[in-house]
């Protein structure tokens, strides 16, 4: 039988991936805190700011599978450090950014290129690649939740550079974090875990990038898991960005929002974990289908439920809890069914369909709320998307369509 | 498990808990975040 343990290669990888993927975003979950300066010190209105930022998410999720196969050609290592590069030189042009066209340039383009190396779809097919298959949801676990305390501390320490040293210097601050990143991409060479009924081993040749894709286009269940992915993609952006309105609408004060998107925040980093964990142990489509039911009895139950601070809390841990833990399970899922060789072009493909749902989520909360003065309609939206959540991931297996 | 190992484990373990309380000690010096999210993104 052969050892299921972490290499200390293997963890010298995790602690480089976690760190890069903390610092990668985490810098990216504070944009929104720059809107209001930069936009207040070039007389803009919101939407300049608001459209670099859409078009960085569209730009990410568009050029993330080619990201993820030049990963899966090249090798991670050397993907990550031009993509850290590029983020650095992306931050350092928004530092310096007064017109909306260099703004799209910065903000848009280069972050949104950058953010597709240096995020989760190239991360976790790194780690998942040098993982023993019954560890591998674990390691991608552990490198999401270090994911998801990156963006938990980088809000609040974003926020005291802003009001100690001004926007533009706080950008270039966080381009020197984020310059770590190459230096860190040197972590990610632990050798790739080889079965040992491999095809590399049993002299069967390799399949190539266009044989991988017609067998991905074909599987049906992988396109139900990408299908899975954009009812995440909705829903986590929705509440994200538009429950603080909501509290607002029904007369609750700052500290209260503070406190749920905190308690968000903590509780996303022991969802993450545990959900890669229990992906180790359980069937990871099951454990999906458990998860987006509960997305959806918590929604119903806080819009039933009366509305106390003490709801809204709870609400907060229990969709912490539930935030980003479909990311290990979903990437797992890929890797499980098309091995690890191309795993990242595939998980970018899932991940397009993420940020499709990502965009909506901002968007249609914006435009129930403009028509309605409310966010009802969206509300029972995001609940049948659950249940189309559940339904999905009941046609998905994570079967082995090939075997590397 | 080897001891060079567990000594690596205890440490990032340690080095965990002190990130996430300076991240939680960073969040009660910071309650004006939720201001400027809504400032940023809802129109009220």
């Amino acid at each position: 039988m052969s050892d299921t343990r972490f290499s200390k290669p293997l963890i010298y990888m995790l602690i480089g991936s976690a760190l890069i993927l903390a610092l990668s975003l985490g810098v990216r979950h504070a944009f929104g805190l720059y809107l209001v300066p930069m936009s207040h010190e070039f007389g803009w209105g919101h939407n300049v700011f608001s459209l670099a930022i859409a078009m960085q998410n569209l730009i990410w999720g568009a050029v993330q599978p080619i990201t993820g196969a030049f990963a899966d050609k090249y090798g991670s290592k050397i993907v990550v450090a031009v993509g850290g590069a590029l983020y650095s030189i992306g931050l350092l042009l928004m530092a310096f950014s007064s017109t909306g066209l260099m703004l799209n340039l910065s903000v848009g383009l280069i972050l949104g290129l950058a953010l597709s190396a240096t995020s989760f779809p190239v991360l976790l097919s790194a780690v998942g690649r040098a993982a023993h298959p019954e560890k591998r949801s674990l390691a991608m676990g552990i490198a999401s939740a270090a994911g998801s305390f990156g963006q938990f501390i980088m809000l609040p320490s974003t926020l005291l550079l802003l009001q100690n040293i001004g926007w533009s210097a706080a950008l270039i601050v966080s381009a020197i974090l984020i310059a770590l990143i190459i230096p860190l991409a040197w972590m990610l060479k632990a050798p790739m875990y080889v079965a040992p009924n491999a095809s590399s081993l049993t002299g069967k040749p390799a399949l190539s990038f266009k044989q991988i894709l017609v067998i991905a286009k074909n599987h049906t269940p992988f396109w139900f898991l990408a299908l899975g992915f954009l009812v995440c993609g909705f829903q986590v952006v929705f509440i994200g960005i538009h429950l603080p309105g909501y509290l607002i609408d029904h007369g609750f004060n700052a500290t209260t929002g503070t406190i749920f998107l905190a308690l968000v925040g903590l509780f996303n980093i022991v969802g993450t974990y545990t959900a890669g964990w229990l992906g180790g142990k359980y069937s990871k489509p099951r454990l999906l289908m458990g998860l987006y039911g509960l997305r959806g009895i918590a929604i119903i139950g806080f819009l039933a439920l009366p509305l106390t601070t003490w709801t809204i809390y709870a609400f907060g841990v229990i969709m912490g809890l539930l935030w980003l833990s479909t990311v290990p399970l979903t990437n797992g899922i890929v890797a499980n069914m098309f091995g690890v060789k191309y795993l990242s072009m595939l998980s970018g493909i899932v991940f397009f369909t993420h940020q499709v749902g990502s965009f909506f989520g901002g968007w249609l909360g914006g435009v129930n709320h403009d028509m309605t003065g409310n966010y009802n309609m969206v509300w029972m939206f995001s609940i049948l998307l659950s249940l189309l959540g559940i339904v999905v991931h009941f046609f998905v297996n994570e079967e082995a369509v090939i075997h590397d | 498990m080897t001891d060079s190992l567990f000594g690596l484990k205890a440490m990032i373990a340690l080095a965990v808990i002190g990130f996430i309380s300076l991240a939680i000690l960073l969040w009660f010096k910071t309650p004006q975040l939720f201001e400027y999210f809504n400032q940023a993104f809802c129109p009220h």
